[in-house]
């Protein structure tokens, strides 16, 4: 991957953190749910600038993020309090206006992302077509649909009636899993793809701290999807930030310890049946566990009795608890406490696994591994009674403002009107005692084509759009209502995700 | 106490026993994978009667159950829960092993969890066959969309 894909993933994804921060405070008030959905924002935002080396926006960000960090304390003082929104505007909105800044820059002069004595090709012999993620995606989904027709279809015919039919249904079949086997294929990229990345956040970070280390990399022919790749750039480089600010020692530490000068950093990838791991070794400090309990203890995680008991397992484990951090002071590279907790969430949001070792003077290890396959929906998320669900913007047409119940059904008269509030409010919560207060609480209307028919579902409010991970909610509840899954949403929590098809062949009797 | 009484509470406990005020509940541990911290969870509208919500439990979602219904304790209604727990405290959730393993007890406040080698006579055994069939009686309650899920 080249300067220019990176800075084109900085966009994509750099854009959908900024939409989110901003989301969070135009919609939210600023407790500390809202305040930690920004920091982790800002952060991950950091991370991808970093990697940029695009010291500007990063400066922008980091001091966001410490204006966050100071509304927190602020908050954590007095609970009750209310902190101003205006700082925090301000600060994203710069952030905002230097990458839309970048982005003309890049636009303008494409290679400007290149940095000094990086070789980089000026020309290529073949024309390139680029196609944007979404639409590959949507390709993949209208063959899965064509795939799932066709199988109904050959379904109703039954038995075939000729040796024509019969070849034309083999062909057919064929056909549709060489669409899906070569759409898979145009997802997939290789591990290469981000070493680049890596290797500038790594050298610049190692100037940082001034270490010397050799990065060397195996396995980097893996390909893995897209999706998967890029959401791993985040928890890799935050490893290779820990193991430069934690682990590799300076040179003369190193060589007073009997270690070459030079440190070691190793990431492996393999696969094996159903994941793909990434293996992060280094040479190291590795982890004191004595240090790490008395850092537990100090922050009140463990008592002081039991710090000589900790053994090693246990400290890799506290190292993974919320908001620990061996540092005392925070500081730019290693951030603050958001280091391992936050690797581990990323990952298991992605439903894989984090495994960590250390041996004491000698290293440490992370092993990373993500399923490679992974759902990703790109999902319109609402409220309804103050829970957040979620439908996939395919089939969306339209969202219009409702004034009220009374005009609701003059202002959606096309389509068939669902009330979710109705549909999805428990009665045995008896939140909703008065029906017509309950439906003036519904300000919008999602309208949505189905099978050449329109429907208006009725909901409090539209919060916002985004690419997210669904999980099967697995029995007894998928058969219980209009569920597809459950999404993983970004500030954490989850909302559930609304299968229209069954919502409409299901709850008639929920149509207003 | 006597050579036999010592060696027999040395032996490895067999069950997480779950004391509220009302109820003792000794679930097999050959069925429990951990107890974990849950911070927060979602209700799912219209879910069957025992159910009380989903949780995200290390990425994954995961159905709770209330231990009330588990135990089958007689008269036991659905409860009002509130629509999103994000203000409340965490809880403890003990989260089962395969192939259970999208399934947790949402453990009641303020319980006594203790790990037993024998169970107490009046405690309800909760064990892989029991599971089963309280699933089994949840795919076949009256629920979704078209009632209130109440038994």
């Amino acid at each position: 991957m080249n300067r220019q894909a990176l800075v084109r993933i900085f966009l994509d994804e750099g854009r959908r953190y900024l939409e989110s921060a901003r989301l969070t405070l135009e919609n939210h008030r600023m407790d500390g749910e809202a305040l930690q959905s920004l920091e982790h924002d800002l952060h991950a935002l950091k991370g991808m600038t970093q990697c940029l080396d695009e010291k500007e926006i990063t400066d922008l960000v980091y001091r966001a993020e410490e204006l966050v960090r100071e509304c927190a304390a602020a908050h954590d003082e007095n609970p009750l309090g209310t902190i101003p929104k205006a700082g925090l505007r301000q600060a994203v909105a710069e952030i905002e206006k230097s990458v839309a800044d970048f982005e003309k820059r890049c636009t303008r002069h494409p290679s400007s992302g290149v940095e000094d004595g990086e070789v980089m090709p000026r020309h290529v012999d073949l024309p390139q077509i680029t196609a944007d993620a979404e639409q590959i995606d949507g390709l993949f989904e209208s063959a899965n649909r064509l795939r799932v027709a066709f199988q109904r279809l050959e379904h109703r015919l039954g038995t075939p009636r000729s040796p024509e039919e019969l070849d034309l249904r083999r062909t057919l079949t064929e056909s549709l899993r060489s669409l899906d086997r070569e759409i898979r294929g145009i997802r997939l990229m290789p591990v290469r793809s981000l070493i680049p990345i890596l290797e500038s956040a790594l050298r610049r970070w190692s100037d940082q701290k001034e270490v010397q280390v050799s990065f060397e990399v195996r396995g980097d022919q893996i390909e893995a999807d897209r999706g998967i790749l890029v959401r791993m750039i985040e928890p890799l480089t935050q490893l290779l930030r820990n193991a430069v600010a934690h682990g590799i020692e300076t040179p003369e530490i190193r060589r007073s310890s009997g270690k070459p000068p030079r440190g070691r950093i190793l990431l492996t990838t393999y696969r094996d049946p159903e994941r793909i791991v990434f293996e992060i070794v280094d040479d190291g400090r590795g982890v004191d566990p004595r240090r790490v309990a008395r850092r537990a203890a100090g922050l009140g995680i463990i008592s002081y009795d039991t710090v000589p008991l900790v053994e090693m397992h246990q400290a890799l484990a506290l190292l993974s608890e919320e908001r620990f951090s061996t540092r005392s002071s925070d500081d730019e590279l290693a951030g603050r406490g958001v280091g391992l907790p936050s690797v581990r969430e990323q990952v298991e949001r992605l439903g894989g696994t984090l495994n960590l070792e250390s041996s004491p003077g000698r290293g440490f290890v992370a092993r990373l591994g993500v399923p490679t396959r992974i759902t990703m929906l790109d999902l319109l998320q609402f409220e309804v009674a103050r829970q957040v669900y979620a439908l996939p913007m395919r089939g969306i047409e339209r969202i219009r403002a409702i004034d009220g119940a009374p005009n609701a059904a003059s202002q959606a008269k096309d389509a068939i009107r669902f009330s979710l509030r109705t549909l999805l409010s428990d009665p045995i919560v008896g939140q909703d005692d008065d029906p017509n207060a309950a439906h003036a609480q519904e300000k919008e209307g999602i309208v949505l084509r189905l099978g050449g028919q329109e429907l208006c579902l009725l909901v409090d409010r539209v919060l916002t759009r985004s690419e997210l991970i669904v999980r099967p909610i697995g029995q007894p509840l998928e058969s219980s209502g209009p569920w597809s899954g459950a999404a993983l949403l970004p500030a954490g929590g989850m909302a559930l995700v609304i299968d229209p098809a069954r919502l409409l062949r299901t709850a008639p009797a929920y149509a207003r | 106490m006597n050579a036999r009484s010592a060696a027999s509470t040395r032996r490895a406990p067999s069950f997480m026993e779950i004391r509220t005020s009302d109820a003792c509940l000794c679930v097999d541990l050959g069925i429990v994978h951990r107890v974990e911290t849950l911070l927060e969870w979602i209700r799912v509208p219209r879910a069957p009667h025992g159910v009380v919500g989903i949780g995200e439990i290390r990425g994954r979602p995961t159905t709770l159950i209330a231990t009330e219904a588990l135990a089958g304790k007689a008269g036991s209604k659905r409860k009002p829960v509130a629509v999103q727990e994000r203000e409340a405290r965490p809880r403890h959730v003990l989260l089962f092993g395969e192939p259970f393993g999208n399934l947790a007890l949402l453990l009641p406040e303020g319980a006594q969890v203790q790990p037993l080698r024998v169970a107490p006579a009046q405690a309800v055994i909760v064990d892989r066959s029991r599971l089963r069939r309280f699933l089994g009686g949840l795919r076949g309650a009256k629920h979704g969309m078209s009632g209130d899920g109440a038994p």
